[in-house]
């Protein structure tokens, strides 16, 4: 029994659903900190119809840049977090189908694009960073696939239209929209030395998007370019983050979060589709580059290019499934083409659904965290100001609806160095001196020191704690009261 | 029925000109000017009128009275007939120079079209806003110079003699304008072959700027060269949309684009107008006000290239017409910024509330940021630390470093040293020297010994904006 492309993509987004909501479903939490910060965009949508600019919560006053198309979709499509967690699944279902179109552009073979669309199923660092997760990957790299499909079929009327409203819809959606415009640049540099005829059409169209999604940014982030000049690009990271932000490139931990498959197959793709100057391998080479280069000079931190590079390298995949597909037809082995897709799929599911599940087994949970932050909602004043690490602030302003020192929304915040310096100092130093000069500069109230709190900073207690000046109020919680 | 027609678009031009220029003062909460010049402006023309042109003994505490006379001397001569004459004369001069750009556009045989669009794009562009929204130092030099530019350009022998005459004011205006002017007459008179009237020009500017400047040379020596950076990034200076209030808008440095390579077309034709923006650019890049006299040239060419956009074949026409949309409401977007920049520039009720209850105290020297310096002499009409008025101001960088001690200072010795070296009576705190441009924290420096040293330090008057401390050494 033979079965249908159709069929069998069906399948294939059924396995990943199936996948997906299992894990997705076996917590009732998020499994990020990065997933509360848009969770109170949303929840402050739906409240009051505006986006919110100015958080009370974070740094205990902050401003936010951040475009939030994403967070109106959700506002209006999601009633509560069962509906938020279907829709972030959903996009990645999104995410296979357009890759599987790019595939079948490249290649004109469907069974090509179907192994292609497998491959994008399980994609470690995709799982990592969208799984459980109210991720903006997940609705940001689907947009940019998309505005690739319609740009490689910018002759057809509705991809051209699709396209120009796509250039609107990204720079509104993620700054790595710029991923995409840097992608335009290599392009055309690429397409000039390759001697490839770019219609003039399709230049006029680049052209436009490309200024457009450039001025847009600009006119999002003017405030914080004006406040930090051109070393926005690093957004604002305090020092002491650097480092982790923007880690150096590590061959193996890309390997690990790409997936072996993809780099060969999509590496050898690339020098296909150079070698005989196919079109949209340029075009996919081009935004191979522009990721590189982003990576490079640590614009973009690992975890989020490496993403974008595993999605770029499966594409390209596409292109040596072809080829090798083409070539077993004229070989005697023609006869065992179903043994050889077989073990293809098995290799799939071998090195990238394996690794996936254990990436999925291992995401951190903070169920423990969230009980404690619903408990700090319940059982505290409402301006009290709560020393909590910062990878959790935005947690503890989601659910607790407390005031943090410090969260990862850097950019317009102030003093980011001093006050991730200061909570360190809070939660290791052992004078009860340092520790009161924190205490009284952030006019903190409450403390919380649970088991990942030690685990971060590798403490076993707060040296500091005494009767007199802190009270424990619940075990993970202590109250300074001097 | 063509004359009608032209007489109604330069009406409509007027009203549009002083409807939007009239919009900063009308959006504005503050019952205060715009920014701090018409502020010193109006104190140095009531210097004049009171013939105090010796000393000026409230700024930098005291200093010789080096001060361009041009812009008070003209504010004094209408202050006798209107009081109004701060708020009247910016938006007149706004008009008298629209019309003077569009009949040199007309005179350079400009087309009706790119002249009417040149004039819409001036008019709504943020240099001119600026300029002609309130009383400030450029608001008369731009319409003389193009008064100037105009009579150079008529054939009538008489004109042009006048108008080389005339060019002899230019430098009361102060020398970067007559710089600005010279390499403009320059390049227009090389490409004229109109050398022989250069050189006049250049002779009578030559007089005029050693008879202003030879007397302050003699008596003062030469001016002390600014050494501290102001924490400003050029091109945040000359861009509207980053900020900028007299800075142009970045849709016009694309429809700028488009113009060149309209003009580029005719090769070096054109290499008067290509030398003109390469001098204004660099000009504005040392002296970011200059972007004022760079938004003229750039109104005509954002015009010229606005136009060519229109009539170039684009095969994909959606595009196109997105195109025009995109830079036509950009451009008036940047404009709308800086209308609301403008309405909201210092200084507020607040701040003139805590100026105004600083008045009321007895004569002394108040210490604050140089920013505040001039609302300090004007409204409060006490003497500063320093201000912004750099030029032949006493002992310029010792005055900034000692403030700058003072304001990071938390050693109560080296606090009462610098307050005694400058017998500093009141200390006046802005929200945004709280919020950046001075201070990071609530306890950094200055702020930390205000607090403690309660027996020295007593707070007189605080509001939103404003904290007043009176000095007890």
């Amino acid at each position: 029994m033979k079965l249908k492309t159709s069929t069998i993509l069906v399948l294939i987004i059924a396995l990943t659903l199936i996948f997906r909501f299992y894990f997705t479903f076996s917590n009732e939490n998020f499994n990020s900190d990065e997933s509360y910060f848009h969770l109170r965009l949303i929840d402050n949508i739906k409240e009051n119809l505006t986006p919110l600019i100015k958080d009370d919560l974070s740094y205990s006053g902050n401003k936010i840049i951040y475009p939030q198309l994403f967070h109106y979709l959700l506002a209006i499509f999601s009633f509560n977090n069962i509906l938020i967690k279907i829709i972030t699944t959903l996009l990645v279902i999104a995410l296979v189908i357009i890759v599987y179109l790019i595939a079948k552009k490249i290649t004109n073979d469907k069974n090509v694009a179907l192994f292609v669309a497998l491959l994008t199923s399980f994609i470690p660092i995709e799982i990592r960073t969208n799984l459980n997760q109210i991720s903006i990957y997940a609705f940001i790299i689907p947009l940019i696939l998309l505005t690739f499909l319609a740009l490689i079929n910018l002759d057809n009327k509705k991809y051209f239209n699709l396209f120009l409203i796509l250039s609107f819809v990204l720079p509104l959606t993620h700054p790595t929209s710029f991923i995409f415009i840097l992608s335009l640049l290599f392009y055309i540099i690429l397409a000039n030395t390759e001697s490839i005829n770019i219609p003039r059409f399709k230049k006029e169209a680049i052209f436009f998007s490309f200024f457009l999604i450039l001025l847009i940014n600009f006119l999002i982030y003017r405030e914080a370019f004006l406040q930090h000049g051109l070393s926005i690009i690093w957004q604002n990271v305090p020092s002491i983050l650097f480092n982790e932000y923007f880690k150096d490139l590590n061959i193996l931990e890309i390997i690990y979060l790409t997936g072996i498959l993809p780099i060969i197959l999509g590496s050898l793709g690339i020098f296909f589709g150079l070698k005989q100057k196919n079109d949209s391998i340029i075009l996919l080479s081009s935004a191979l580059l522009a990721v590189f280069f982003l990576i490079s000079l640590k614009l973009i931190n690992l975890s989020a290019g490496v993403l974008f590079l595993s999605i770029f390298l499966i594409l390209a995949s596409s292109l040596t499934i072809a080829k090798f597909s083409k070539y077993l037809a004229i070989t005697k082995f023609s006869k065992y083409k179903t043994y050889f897709n077989i073990i293809f799929i098995l290799l799939i599911l071998i090195l990238t659904t394996i690794p996936s599940y254990f990436v999925a087994i291992s995401l951190p949970n903070y169920n423990a965290e969230i009980e404690t932050f619903t408990w700090i909602k319940e059982n505290t004043e409402r301006d009290s100001v709560i020393l909590v690490p910062l990878e959790l602030g935005n947690m503890l302003t989601a659910i607790a609806e407390r005031k943090n020192i410090a969260d990862n929304n850097f950019l317009l915040a102030r003093n980011t160095d001093e006050r991730t310096n200061d909570i360190n100092i809070a939660y290791q130093t052992f004078s009860k001196i340092e520790a009161l000069e924190v205490i009284r500069r952030y006019n903190i109230n409450y403390i919380f020191f649970n088991d990942y709190v030690k685990q971060r900073y590798k403490v076993d207690r707060l040296l500091y704690l005494d009767e007199k000046c802190f009270e424990e109020i619940k075990n993970d919680i202590y109250k300074v009261i001097c | 029925m063509i004359f009608t027609k032209s007489y109604v678009r330069v009406i409509l031009l007027i009203i549009a000109t002083v409807i939007i220029l009239l919009l900063p003062t009308l959006l504005r909460d503050s019952s205060g000017y715009i920014t701090e010049e018409p502020y010193f402006l109006e104190r140095i023309s009531n210097l004049l009128r009171d013939k105090n042109t010796e000393i000026d003994n409230l700024s930098y505490i005291e200093r010789p009275f080096t001060y361009l006379l041009a812009q008070p001397f003209i504010l004094s001569l209408f202050n006798n007939l209107n009081e109004k004459a701060i708020l009247i004369l910016p938006i007149l001069f706004g008009i008298i120079s629209l019309i003077l750009f569009y009949f040199i556009l007309k005179k350079l045989n400009i087309s009706q079209n790119i002249r009417d669009l040149s004039a819409i794009i001036l008019i709504i562009s943020p240099p001119f806003i600026y300029t002609f929204s309130h009383y400030n130092s450029f608001s008369i030099a731009v319409p003389f110079l193009l008064f100037v530019s105009l009579l150079f350009l008529q054939e009538n022998k008489f004109l042009k003699i006048l108008s080389i005459l005339l060019t002899f004011f230019i430098p009361f205006f102060g020398y970067r304008h007559s710089f600005i002017a010279l390499i403009l007459f320059l390049i227009y008179c090389i490409k004229e072959r109109r050398t022989k009237e250069f050189s006049w020009i250049l002779l009578l500017n030559i007089i005029s700027l050693s008879l202003i400047y030879l007397p302050y040379l003699v008596k003062h020596g030469l001016p002390e060269v600014v050494k501290f950076r102001e924490n400003i990034l050029i091109y945040q200076a000359l861009f509207s949309d980053l900020g900028s209030l007299f800075g142009v808008s970045i849709f016009v440095i694309f429809l700028l684009v488009f113009g060149l390579n309209h003009l580029w077309k005719s090769k070096y034709k054109h290499i008067g107008i290509y030398l003109a923006l390469t001098v204004l650019i660099i000009s504005s890049l040392l002296f970011s006000k200059s972007v004022i006299y760079l938004n003229l040239l750039l109104s005509y060419l954002a015009a010229l290239g606005f136009t060519h956009l229109l009539k170039s074949n684009w095969e994909s026409l959606k595009i196109k017409k997105l195109v025009v949309w995109l830079l036509s409401i950009g451009l008036i977007f940047s404009s709308y910024v800086v209308i609301n920049n403008l309405a909201n520039a210092p200084p507020s009720n607040e701040i003139i509330d805590g100026l105004e209850k600083l008045k009321a105290l007895e004569q002394g020297v108040v210490f604050s940021h140089y920013t505040n310096g001039v609302f300090i002499n004007a409204i409060a009409e006490k003497k500063n630390v320093m201000d912004s008025n750099f030029f032949y101001a006493p002992k310029l960088n010792e005055v900034y470093q000692d403030s700058q001690t003072l304001f990071y200072t938390r050693n109560f010795e080296v606090a009462q040293e610098i307050i005694k070296k400058y017998n500093i009576k009141y200390i006046f705190i802005t929200k945004n020297m709280k919020a950046g441009l001075v201070w990071e924290k609530e306890d950094q420096g200055l702020l930390f010994l205000l607090n403690s040293a309660k027996d020295n330090f007593k707070k007189l008057y605080t509001n939103n904006e404003v904290e007043l401390w009176r000095v007890r050494l």
